[in-house]
């Protein structure tokens, strides 16, 4: 999310604005954004802007569901991702109220552990977690870059500790995805497996994905598929997109987005955009239905 | 392992000796093998073989590390994969029994679950398991064809009991499509990823991995599947070819020393055919790359 950095407050508002106007309802963001893209090399930026749109619309911090994320903010300039802040309990503690100062709000609706950080023994993360959905700052936790098996580890400890765990995953997935052993991006167990899409089913956790639309690369031709997914399947997979695309009249990013939202277990997909005309695409997107005929279809391809 | 169903019981028993003979010690069988391959629709003859040879060889049984499994047999012809003995606290009190039996021992070093029984509570299986070690009949137990969340799952609930120590999962050098089916993989789970190896390392977990050599896809390539057909395997068969050159030995070999020298502690598990077949997998395995070769290898993708 750019808001307050590659796009100004009033190109974010813009957008904010016909979000909600379009019935869009969930917003997601992290205390880390965008820090790479921030000449002060940290992050911020977009909770400020949401937090300024929320002065400025009253009554609409009500209507929508808002979830950060704490963890990945880099220390120092240029720390990350080694030198970040981590799941320390005093961190943690620290950045909730980092994140609500600048979002101007009393609570979020879901509060994410961006990365995992091992140096802190889990119990001391749960707990501390667990100690803000017990006081109601924040309504849910989940667990973004985590390994399926650290998830099943920190759920664990919540049970022993009678508080709150994770109850949803936020991982990179789109339907075509890297050749095995290719990494596409920063984290190694950043990607939806087959692994998790069982762990959620079984234990009831919901499921949201990043980085969906693979920057673009469905839709424009100036930015293609990074090299990692070149293969037959995903030769197979864009066939199969491009034909249930034309049939229903949609670009294949609506196709991609439906497939997210209506397949088992069901995937909330996060959309990043800089322009109205790619809110509108995702929203009619999300609203899209595929027949069963044309999910197998693109299940079946690969 | 096909001793006692494709491979006659003297083929068998002329492996098993030259592989005690050339210092192999680890062998590995189920209560189901070969079901496939036997007109009676179920396991037991490899286990029946295995025994035999131990009682004809005076000793042995006290040389050779033996493992065995429990839970993927079928309960009637015909039952794999839905109708299995499963792991219920019952199954697995009898089905050791019967293993042990067969085998003409009166402990096995290694007990594997074999496959997953979510029919189960996870509790019972390991308090089931948890037994066994106690009793002093199994020295330690093990699971395959788990995800990794499972097994976490399961050496909770075995919190205070000895839980599972070792995963058995399918690996090699090449690697299928993600999602694209293989014939020779039924299991949902059953393979290695990155994520095994990071669980296994990161809690102190050993790896024996199973099909290493692909079904003897290295050598005849039409049994390689669809599935293996994208860019990253002809690049990693490109490097296969030059390591093998360099070292002067076969794509097999270096498969095994490949999988046998990496970070995680993986131990190959090789179903041999033949004498030859076992002689050049006890070669592979005392293979060893260079920090170079291996870099090169890993670096193809």
């Amino acid at each position: 999310m750019f808001f307050g950095t590659r796009q100004d407050e009033h190109a974010s508002f813009e957008l904010l604005d016909r979000f909600v106007d379009g019935g869009g309802t969930m917003i997601d963001t992290a205390n880390n954004y965008a820090f790479w893209e921030d000449p002060t090399g940290r992050g911020g930026a977009a909770e400020t802007v949401l937090g300024a749109w929320f002065a400025a619309r009253p009554g609409v911090r009500d209507r929508v569901y808002l979830s950060t994320k704490m963890g990945a903010e880099p220390r120092v300039p240029g720390g990350y991702p080694v030198n970040r802040e981590g799941l320390s309990a005093t961190v943690i503690k620290e950045a909730i109220q980092g994140s609500l100062e600048r979002l101007r709000t009393d609570r979020v609706d879901l509060y994410w552990a961006h990365m995992e950080d091992r140096s802190v023994p889990v119990d001391e993360t749960v707990g501390a977690f667990g100690e803000l959905a017990a006081s109601g700052v924040v309504g849910r936790l989940g667990a973004s870059n985590h390994a399926t098996w650290r998830v099943e580890q920190a759920r664990a400890a919540a049970r022993s500790l009678g508080v709150a765990g994770y109850t949803a995953l936020q991982l990179r997935h789109s339907y075509v995805v890297p050749r095995p052993g290719v990494l596409v991006h920063g984290h190694r167990f950043g990607s939806v497996s087959d692994e998790t899409l069982d762990y959620a089913a079984s234990e009831h956790l919901d499921i949201w994905a990043y980085t969906t639309l693979i920057e673009g690369a469905y839709v424009r031709a100036d930015r293609p598929l990074p090299e990692g997914y070149d293969h037959p399947g995903t030769t197979r997979r864009l066939a199969a997109l491009n034909e249930v695309a034309s049939e229903l009249g949609a670009t294949r990013n609506q196709v991609v987005l439906a497939w997210l939202i209506g397949g088992s277990p069901a995937i909330t997909p996060i959309v990043r955009v800089s322009t109205a005309a790619q809110l509108d695409e995702a929203l009619a997107g999300a609203r899209l239905t595929l027949t069963d005929e044309q999910r197998a279809r693109m299940d079946a391809a690969d | 392992m096909y001793f006692g169903t494709r491979t006659d019981e003297r083929t068998s028993v002329e492996i098993l000796d030259r592989f005690v003979d050339a210092g192999g010690t680890m062998i590995d069988t189920s209560d189901n093998y070969s079901f496939w391959s036997d007109p009676s629709g179920f396991g037991g003859q490899s286990e029946a073989v295995i025994g035999r040879w131990l009682a004809a060889r005076p000793g042995m049984r006290d040389r050779v590390y033996l493992s065995t499994k429990v839970g993927a047999q079928p309960v009637v012809p015909g039952g794999y994969p839905d109708n299995l003995e499963g792991l219920s606290a019952a199954t697995i009190k009898n089905a050791v029994q019967r293993s042990l039996g067969q085998l003409g021992t009166d402990h096995l070093d290694l007990y594997w679950a074999h496959v997953e029984d979510r029919s189960v509570p996870v509790e019972e299986t390991m308090d089931a398991f948890g037994s066994l070690i106690a009793d002093g009949v199994v020295g330690r137990i093990g699971c395959s064809n788990w995800p990794t969340w499972r097994v976490e799952q399961a050496r909770h609930a075995a919190r205070g009991r000895p839980g599972f120590t070792i995963l058995q999962l399918m690996h090699s050098y090449l690697q299928p499509r993600p999602s694209a089916p293989v014939a020779f993989q039924s299991q949902r789970f059953g393979w290695l990823t990155d994520e095994t190896l990071d669980y296994a390392t990161t809690v102190g977990l050993d790896i024996w991995v199973y099909s290493p050599l692909l079904k003897g896809g290295y050598v005849h390539r039409d049994r390689l599947t669809d599935a293996y057909d994208h860019v990253g395997n002809t690049r990693r068969l490109a490097v296969l070819d030059l390591v093998a050159a360099e070292l002067e030995t076969t794509r097999n070999q270096v498969v095994l020393a490949w999988l046998v020298g990496g970070e995680a502690p993986i131990t190959p598990m090789v179903g041999c055919s033949s004498v030859a077949q076992l002689d050049e997998a006890l070669a592979g395995v005392r293979l060893t790359l260079n920090a170079e070769q291996r870099a090169r290898m890993d670096a193809a993708v």
